[in-house]
C-alpha cells in the first residue's frame, strides 16, 4: 500500500515538474516569471531544504520508474515545441553544457579542486573538431573522438601541476591555463584568430544529415530536433559513465582524497593516478561537450571559451550541488535556460550569475540537491 | 640602450601597481589563509570612484607639482575602497572561516563579478572605456634622450613612500605587530588578547586601500580604464604574490616587479610577443608553482593531517 502511494506521488511530482517546465518555456515572460516565483517560494516556504530533499527522496524510492519516465518525457518533450524551434535550441544547448558539468563535478565535487579551465578545455575540444572538419573535411564520427582525446591530453597536462600544488595555488594554475590557451588560440593564424571558425558542418547519422529536416509521412522533424536526440543520447551515455564512476571504488577514492589527502596517502592510495584520472576524465567530458557545441552552432570562436565560461560552469556545479550528478545537471539546465528566457535582461546575466553564486554559498552551500552520505556495507556494493 | 631604459621604466611603472596589489593578497593570506579573488575588483572600483569624485567636484589639474587636492582625492578614494573591502570581508569571507578552502575561493570570485558588473551596469556609460581626468598636469624632466614625466615621478615617489610606511607599520607599530602575530598563530594571538575581528577588518581596509592606490596610478599613468580590467589585474597581482611567496610582504614587492619585468620585456624583445605577453608571465608562474611552490621568500611548511 505504501509503495503504491509513493508511486502515485512520484508520478504526480514528475508531471507537475514537467508541466512547470513546459509553462516556463512556452509562456510569455510574465508566465515564466510566475513559474519561477512559485518554485522559489515553494522551496523557501516549505522550510528551505526539506521540500527539495523530499523530492529527491521520493524520486529515490521509485528510481527505475522515475528515470525511465523522465527519459520517456524527454523523448516526447521536443514534439510539444514543434512550432517554436528556438526553445528546442535552448534545451539542446543546456544539455550540451550539462555534459561538461558532469566532468567538472568530478573535480569540484568529488576531488575538491576548483577548476576554472573547464571552459578552456571545452574550447580545445571544439577547436580540434572544428579544424579537422573544416580544413580536412573529416567526418563528425572521426572528429568527435579526436576532440575528446585532445581535450583529455590537455587535461593530463593540466593535471600534472596538481600533483605538486594545492588549493589556491592549484586554482591559480587552472586560471593561468584558461588564460594561456585563450590567448594562444586568439593570436594564432591557423585557428582563425578572433574571427573564429565558420561553417562547421552538421554531423550525418546513418546517411541522414542533421542539417536538413526529416520528413516521415506528413510530419516533418526539424534538424534541430534531430540534433536534440543526438545530444540526449550523448548526455545519457555521459550520465551512465558518471554514475558508474561515482558509485565505484574510484569515486570513493576521490572523496577520500578530498577529505584528507595525507591520510589517504598513508592508507596506500596512489594520489598521482587518481588525481590525473580525475583531470583526464573531466577534460574528456568537456571535450565531448565542446565538439557537440561547435557542430551544433556551426560557428566557434574564442568568445565561447573565455574565462567567464569557465566561471559560469563552476556556478552551475555550485547551484546544483557539489558531488551530486543530478544536481549538476539541474544547475546546468537552470543557468542556461533561465537567462535565455529573460533575454530582455541580457546585460544583467553575469551579475545574476555572481549573485546566485554568493547567495547559494551563504544560504545553501550544499547546493539545491546536496550530496547524500554514501551507504557502503562493503567494497563489493 | 635607450629602448632598454624605456622598457625598464615601463616595467617599473607596471611593477609599482602589481606589487601594491600583491601586498593586499599577501596580507589577507597571511592572516586568514584565504585568497581574496575580488581584489582586482577593489582596484578597478577605486579608479571609478576617483573619476566620479573628480567629475562631481570639478577638480582641475593644478599647476603645482603635486597638489593637496590630488592627495586628498587619493585618500578619499583609498578610504571608500577600504570601506568596501571591510564590507566584503564582513559579508562574504567571515561566514566561511571554518569552511573548506573551496568555498571562499568561489564566494570572492562571485563578489568580484558582482562589483565588476555593478560598475558596468550602473555607472553612467560604464560599459565603455572611461577616461581618467587629468589630475597631474603634463610636464617632464629630460636627461638627454631619456625623460621622466611628472606623473611617472609621482607614481614612483608614492609607491616608495608606501613601501617605507608599510615597513614601519609592520615592524614598529602596535597594530602592525598584532597583524604579524595573528598571521603567525591565529589562536595564540587571540589568547593574548588581540581583538581578532578588529584586526581582520583593519587588514582588509589596508589591503583594499593599497589596491585603490594601484587603481589610481593606473588612471593617471594610462588615462584610460575599463570595468573589466580589474579581474586580469587581480590575477596578475595574485600571481605576483605567489611568485614572491604568499604571506611575505617583501616577497610580494619582489614578485610584483618580477612579473612586470617578464611582461614588459617579453612584449618588447620577443617577436610577436606583445599580443601574448600574458602567456609568458603565466608561464613564469607555472614554473614557480611546479618547482618552487613556496615562492621566492615563502617558508616551506610541513603538511599536517
Amino acid at each position: 500500500m505504501k509503495t503504491k502511494s509513493s508511486f502515485v506521488k512520484t508520478l504526480g511530482m514528475e508531471i507537475a515538474l514537467f508541466t512547470g517546465i513546459f509553462l516556463f518555456l512556452y509562456g510569455q515572460i510574465w508566465l515564466s516569471a510566475l513559474v519561477i516565483v512559485i518554485a522559489v517560494g515553494g522551496v523557501f516556504l516549505l522550510r528551505k531544504g526539506t521540500f527539495l530533499s523530499q523530492v529527491s527522496q521520493t524520486a529515490e524510492k521509485n528510481k527505475t520508474f522515475f528515470i525511465s519516465f523522465t527519459v520517456f518525457l524527454l523523448l516526447l518533450f521536443p514534439f510539444l515545441f514543434m512550432n517554436n524551434i528556438y526553445i528546442i535550441h535552448i534545451i539542446t544547448l543546456s544539455f550540451i553544457y550539462a555534459i561538461a558539468i558532469l566532468g567538472l563535478n568530478f573535480q569540484i565535487g568529488s576531488l575538491g579542486i576548483v577548476n576554472f579551465s573547464q571552459g578552456a578545455l571545452f574550447g580545445l575540444g571544439a577547436y580540434t573538431s572544428a579544424l579537422l572538419a573544416t580544413k580536412l573535411g573529416l567526418n563528425f564520427w572521426i572528429t568527435l573522438p579526436a576532440g575528446i582525446i585532445v581535450a583529455g591530453i590537455f587535461g593530463f597536462i593540466l593535471g600534472l601541476p596538481s600533483l605538486k600544488t594545492k588549493e589556491y595555488h592549484l586554482s591559480l594554475v587552472t586560471i593561468a591555463f584558461a588564460y594561456v590557451s585563450y590567448l594562444l588560440i586568439l593570436n594564432m593564424k591557423w585557428t582563425g584568430g578572433p574571427d573564429g571558425i565558420v561553417g562547421i558542418p552538421k554531423p550525418r547519422l546513418l546517411g541522414l544529415s542533421l542539417a536538413r529536416p526529416l520528413a516521415i509521412g506528413s510530419i516533418t522533424i526539424p534538424g534541430v530536433m534531430l540534433y536534440y536526440f543526438l545530444v540526449l543520447l550523448f548526455l545519457l551515455i555521459a550520465i551512465i559513465i558518471a554514475l558508474r564512476l561515482h558509485n565505484s571504488w574510484v569515486g570513493l577514492t576521490w572523496n577520500a582524497i578530498r577529505d584528507d589527502e595525507i591520510a589517504s596517502r598513508c592508507y596506500g592510495i596512489n594520489l598521482t593516478t587518481y588525481k590525473l584520472l580525475c583531470f583526464i576524465i573531466g577534460s574528456m567530458f568537456a571535450g565531448a561537450s565542446g565538439v557537440l557545441y561547435a557542430h551544433f552552432a556551426g560557428f566557434f570562436s574564442t568568445e565561447s571559451m573565455a574565462f567567464s565560461i569557465g566561471l559560469l560552469m563552476v556556478c552551475m556545479v555550485i547551484l546544483g550541488g557539489m558531488d551530486n550528478i543530478w544536481g549538476g545537471l539541474i544547475g546546468a539546465i537552470l543557468l542556461v535556460v533561465i537567462p535565455e528566457k529573460f533575454r530582455a535582461f541580457q546585460d544583467f546575466r553575469l551579475l545574476f550569475y555572481g549573485i546566485i553564486l554568493v547567495v547559494m554559498l551563504l544560504f545553501r552551500p550544499q547546493g539545491l540537491f546536496p550530496n547524500k552520505t554514501r551507504k557502503h556495507s562493503g567494497i563489493g556494493e | 640602450m635607450l629602448t632598454l631604459f624605456i622598457q625598464l621604466k615601463n616595467s617599473i611603472m607596471l611593477g609599482c601597481q602589481y606589487s601594491l596589489i600583491a601586498i593586499g593578497f599577501t596580507l589577507f593570506f597571511g592572516m586568514l589563509n584565504v585568497v581574496v579573488f575580488c581584489h582586482g575588483g577593489f582596484y578597478i572600483f577605486a579608479a571609478f570612484a576617483a573619476t566620479a569624485l573628480i567629475t562631481a567636484f570639478r577638480f582641475s589639474s593644478s599647476p603645482f607639482f603635486l597638489s593637496i587636492v590630488t592627495l586628498l582625492l587619493l585618500f578619499t578614494a583609498m578610504s571608500i575602497t577600504g570601506a568596501l573591502g571591510v564590507l566584503v570581508e564582513r559579508t562574504t569571507i567571515r561566514p566561511f572561516r571554518r569552511s573548506p578552502s573551496v568555498i571562499p575561493i568561489l564566494s570572492t570570485i562571485g563578489v568580484g563579478t558582482i562589483i565588476e558588473q555593478l560598475l558596468k551596469l550602473f555607472y553612467p556609460q560604464g560599459s565603455n572605456p572611461q577616461v581618467f581626468p587629468e589630475v597631474i598636469r603634463y610636464g617632464k624632466i629630460v636627461f638627454g634622450a631619456f625623460f621622466l614625466t611628472r606623473s611617472e615621478i609621482i607614481i614612483i615617489g608614492i609607491t616608495g613612500i608606501i613601501f617605507i610606511l608599510m615597513y614601519f607599520f609592520i615592524n614598529k607599530t602596535k597594530i602592525g605587530l598584532q597583524v604579524v602575530a595573528i598571521s603567525q598563530d591565529w589562536e595564540a594571538a587571540g589568547m593574548m588578547g588581540i581583538n581578532l575581528d578588529r584586526m581582520v577588518s583593519i587588514t582588509f581596509f589596508l589591503g583594499a586601500a593599497l589596491a585603490a592606490v594601484a587603481g589610481f596610478m593606473n588612471g593617471i599613468y594610462y588615462t584610460v580604464f575599463r570595468y573589466d580590467m580589474g579581474s586580469i589585474a587581480g590575477i596578475k597581482g595574485f600571481s605576483a604574490a605567489v611568485v614572491g611567496g604568499l604571506g611575505s610582504v617583501f616577497g610580494a614587492v619582489l614578485g610584483g616587479f618580477l612579473m612586470a619585468f617578464v611582461e614588459t620585456f617579453s612584449a618588447a624583445y620577443i617577436p610577436g610577443g606583445s599580443a601574448i605577453r600574458d602567456v609568458f608571465s603565466f608561464l613564469v608562474v607555472l614554473l614557480f608553482l611546479i618547482f618552487r611552490p613556496s615562492g621566492i621568500l615563502g617558508e616551506r611548511k610541513a603538511e599536517k593531517v
